[in-house]
């Protein structure tokens, strides 16, 4: 039986090499899709999926199974680091909001909720205007200034729909789970 | 099709101002969850929730369906051998781990670490984490290149260091440990941060806090001059096991004295320098 996260990153605050080998090789492709995302670079994706881990590494034991998953917990440590670099940088090509809208386009989702996607699944109900601006603030970190700037509307319109999309998302993920715990 | 139908958090909340703060806060709580929250708005948010279970919660539900969306991201293979240079960069043999205290003498480090990532640990390693925690605030716009060679022979360092500081005329850019004021006399001084100063036009003090102890913030007071000036730069909201907190100063960076932060009660939690005076030859 696999060994689960939890024990992982357990071990790994523990300095356990072999853990922490384990735990890399389970998650890489996930960090590195991430910040290849947000990024655009290969090698500076690779850069920023690195220090994930270290990131990981050094707060693994303050990981706290009961306020989510180690998975998503990685991957929010990965979506600050890959900020941080866009932040810093100039030369990143990624524009936000084609890759938001290509994220979020009907057809992806349908073709991803096939696969059994739970969050595909709920934002595929969630309206295309709040989805986009959810995963430009989300994923992105696009403030509600920014997202106004980047999609053409005034910042009251972009902060509603960062609000209402995000709400509604946390309904449809719940419902779904009710559904298909 | 625009469905963009206000709905209030105030659905099922408590009556009178504590429901108006509520409203108010609706869009800082989002910002809160996505990550997109400035420290003034976080601590606005944070000050909150102390008091108002309901937001708390609402928080916590939103955060988690933020964070969910990461999972949209497609997965991608890293080049060959991505695994052994993550494991290069974690501890080597001997050196501080997250569990320094529970850590047996001589356990073991990461494998696989080569020789130039070795000669940068130890005493570097806090080098290379506060300069990973300055990308990690965005304070320097062109310096990112800097962060990112960190574990580069010295001489690269130096010479990004320069750059850092021609880049905007810069005088200086020092650092002192930040550490917590429970140590007692005799007691090695247990760091909890990083204190930055940098004297420049304008001079700005940034401060980094990795192990942040107990209470949800700090406001951050810099001393400085001979005649002791104390100036507020800004409150340091803890958020996942760290936080980061900074401003312009008055005056140059030169004539700081001390950095200091300071708990909610007004005690002195963690300073550079020593408990007695906090001051430090910057």
């Amino acid at each position: 039986m696999a060994v689960s996260d939890e024990a992982l990153l357990a071990g790994m605050a523990a300095d356990d090499p072999d853990a922490a080998a384990v735990f890399v090789r389970r998650h890489q492709a996930k960090v590195y899709g991430l910040a290849l995302l947000v990024v655009g670079i290969p090698a500076v994706a690779e850069e920023v999926a690195q220090e994930t881990f270290v990131r990981a590494w050094r707060h693994a034991d303050g990981f706290d199974p009961r306020r989510g998953r180690a998975t998503t917990w990685l991957l929010a440590i990965a979506r600050h680091a890959a900020i941080d670099v866009v932040r810093v940088r100039r030369d990143v090509p990624v524009d936000p909001v084609v890759m938001a809208e290509t994220l979020v386009a009907p057809d992806r989702l349908a073709d991803r909720v096939a696969t059994g996607t739970t969050v595909d699944a709920a934002l595929a109900r969630v309206p295309h205007e709040q989805a986009t601006a959810v995963v430009l603030a989300s994923v992105f970190g696009l403030s509600g200034a920014e997202v106004a700037e980047r999609t053409g509307v005034p910042l009251g319109t972009a902060k509603t729909r960062i609000r209402l999309g995000l709400r509604h998302l946390r309904d449809e993920l719940a419902t779904l789970r009710e559904v298909t715990p | 099709m625009t469905t963009d139908r206000p709905t209030g958090p105030s659905d099922g909340r408590h009556d009178g101002a504590h429901d108006d703060m509520c409203d108010t806060l609706r869009d800082a709580l989002t910002e809160v969850a996505t990550g997109t929250a400035d420290g003034a708005t976080r601590a606005a948010v944070m000050d909150h929730l102390a008091t108002c279970d309901t937001c708390r919660e609402e928080l916590s539900a939103l955060s988690a369906a933020a964070d969910e969306l990461l999972l949209l991201a497609p997965e991608r293979e890293p080049s060959a051998d991505f695994e052994g240079r993550v494991l290069a960069r974690m501890p080597a043999p001997g050196t501080p781990g997250p569990s320094d205290a529970s850590r047996p003498p001589g356990s073991r480090g990461m494998p696989g670490a080569s020789p130039s990532v070795r000669r940068h640990r130890g005493r570097s390693r806090g080098r290379r984490r506060a300069l990973a925690a300055v990308a990690g605030v965005g304070l320097l716009a062109a310096g990112g290149a800097a962060v990112w060679t960190a574990t580069a022979p010295d001489r690269e360092l130096a010479a990004s260091y320069r750059e850092v500081l021609d880049l905007a005329d810069g005088r200086s850019f020092t650092a002192a440990d930040l550490v917590a004021a429970d140590a007692g006399p005799g007691e090695t001084a247990r760091s909890v941060g990083t204190a930055f100063l940098y004297d420049g036009d304008p001079s700005w003090a940034y401060v980094v806090v990795r192990d942040p102890g107990a209470q949800d913030a700090y406001d951050v007071v810099v001393t400085a001059g001979p005649d002791a000036r104390e100036s507020r730069l800004g409150t340091c909201v803890v958020h996942d096991g760290a936080c980061t907190a900074g401003g312009v100063l008055d005056g140059d960076a030169s004539d700081v004295t001390s950095v200091r932060l300071e708990a909610r009660d007004g005690t002195t939690w963690a300073g550079t320098g020593r408990p007695e005076g906090w001051s430090h030859d910057w």
